[in-house]
C-alpha cells in the first residue's frame, strides 16, 4: 500500500516547488496589504508567504477559491547544535523548513518590489555615467 | 464430356428443376441489388441525421455560449457596484462598512468565476485576476482586524486588485456579449 505523505511534507514540497519556481523567474509574487506578506495567485488557488517580525516566524498558506485559508504552514526559528553527534532528526528537519520558508520570503520580497531589476538598473546608472547622476 | 452434352441440349429440354434454379439466381440477383439500395438509402439517411445532430450540437453550444454571456453581463453591474461601495466605505473611513464590502466582493467574484469556468478556453487572466483580489479581500480584512493602521493603507492593494479584476471582467464581458454566435453567422452566409 502506497503511503501518502502527510499535509506539512506536501506543503514543504509545495514551498520548494515555488521557491524554484521563483527564483527561476516562471511565477511572480505581488505585495499585499501586509507589508510582510506576499502573494502569489494560481487560478484555482494562492499561496501566501507571511513573516512576523514580532516573533521571527514564517508563515505559508493556501487559500481557496474564495480566499479562505486552506492550510498553513508555521516555522519557527530552531537552534540545532551541529557539533552533537546525535542531533534530534525533528529538530533538524524543523530548521530546514525554517530555512525554506526564509528563502521563499526572501524570493518573493524581491519577486513582489522587482528588486533584481532595479538593483540592475542602479548598477547599470552607476557603471555607465556616474557624472550624468550628479 | 459433361459439359458438351450440356450445351447441345436445347432449351426447352431442360428440366423445371433447373428452371427453378435459374429462376433462383435472377431473384437472388434482384434482392442483391435491392439490398444495395436499401443500404445506399440508409447511409444517406445517417449522414443526414449525424449533420442534424452536429448542427443541433453547434446550436446548442451557442445558445449556451449566449446565456453565459447574458448572466455575465447580468453579474456585471453587481461587481462594479461591489467595487463603488468599497471606495465609498474607503473613504468615510468606517472598517465595519469596508469590511463588509471585502465579503461581498469575495462572494460575488465567487459567481463570475463559476460562469467563467464554463468558457472555453478557460480565460486565465481573468480567473486570475479575480483569485488575486479574493486572496487581496481576504488578507486587507484581517489586516482591518488585526491592525489599527488607517482604513485605505490596510486594504490598498485589495482595492487596485478589485479594480482591475473589474476591468478584466468587463472586457471579457463585452468581448462575449458582442460575439455572433456560430449558427447565426453560418446561415447568414
Amino acid at each position: 500500500m502506497t503511503e501518502h505523505p502527510s499535509v506539512p511534507q506536501r506543503l514543504v514540497a509545495l514551498a520548494e516547488a515555488a521557491l524554484t519556481q521563483t527564483r527561476a523567474g516562471r511565477i511572480g509574487w505581488r505585495p499585499t496589504d501586509d507589508e510582510d506578506a506576499f502573494l502569489f495567485s494560481g487560478s484555482k488557488t494562492s499561496l501566501i508567504i507571511d513573516r512576523f517580525p514580532s516573533s521571527g516566524y514564517f508563515e505559508f498558506r493556501v487559500l481557496n477559491e474564495r480566499g479562505t485559508i486552506v492550510e498553513e504552514l508555521t516555522r519557527y526559528p530552531v537552534t540545532v547544535d551541529d557539533e552533537d553527534p546525535w542531533p534530534d532528526p525533528l529538530a533538524k528537519q524543523l530548521r530546514t523548513d525554517f530555512t525554506l520558508l526564509s528563502d521563499l520570503h526572501d524570493a518573493a520580497r524581491r519577486s513582489a518590489f522587482n528588486i533584481d531589476e532595479l538593483l540592475d538598473s542602479a548598477l547599470n546608472d552607476i557603471q555607465s555615467d556616474p557624472e550624468g547622476l550628479l | 464430356m459433361i459439359l458438351s452434352r450440356t450445351a447441345l441440349t436445347a432449351w426447352w429440354d431442360i428440366p423445371w428443376q433447373d428452371w427453378l434454379g435459374v429462376a433462383g439466381t435472377v431473384l437472388g440477383c434482384i434482392g442483391l441489388l435491392y439490398t444495395y439500395f436499401q443500404a445506399r438509402d440508409a447511409k444517406t439517411a445517417a449522414e443526414n441525421a449525424e449533420t442534424a445532430a452536429q448542427a443541433a450540437s453547434k446550436a446548442v453550444e451557442s445558445t449556451q455560449s449566449q446565456l453565459r454571456a447574458n448572466m455575465q453581463s447580468m453579474l456585471l453591474p453587481g461587481l462594479q457596484r461591489v467595487s463603488q461601495e468599497l471606495d465609498d466605505a474607503i473613504g468615510r473611513g468606517f472598517h465595519a462598512e469596508v469590511r463588509a464590502s471585502l465579503d461581498r466582493w469575495r462572494f460575488q467574484a465567487g459567481h463570475v468565476r463559476g460562469l467563467l469556468k464554463l468558457e472555453s478556453p478557460e480565460p486565465r487572466t481573468v480567473i486570475k485576476a479575480l483569485q488575486d483580489s479574493v486572496a487581496l479581500a481576504s488578507i486587507a480584512t484581517a489586516e482591518l482586524l488585526e491592525n489599527q493602521k488607517p482604513v485605505l493603507d490596510s486594504c490598498r492593494q485589495a482595492r487596485k486588485s478589485i479594480a482591475s479584476a473589474c476591468d478584466e471582467v468587463t472586457l471579457l464581458v463585452g468581448k462575449n456579449v458582442t460575439q455572433v454566435p456560430v449558427n447565426e453567422t453560418e446561415t447568414t452566409q
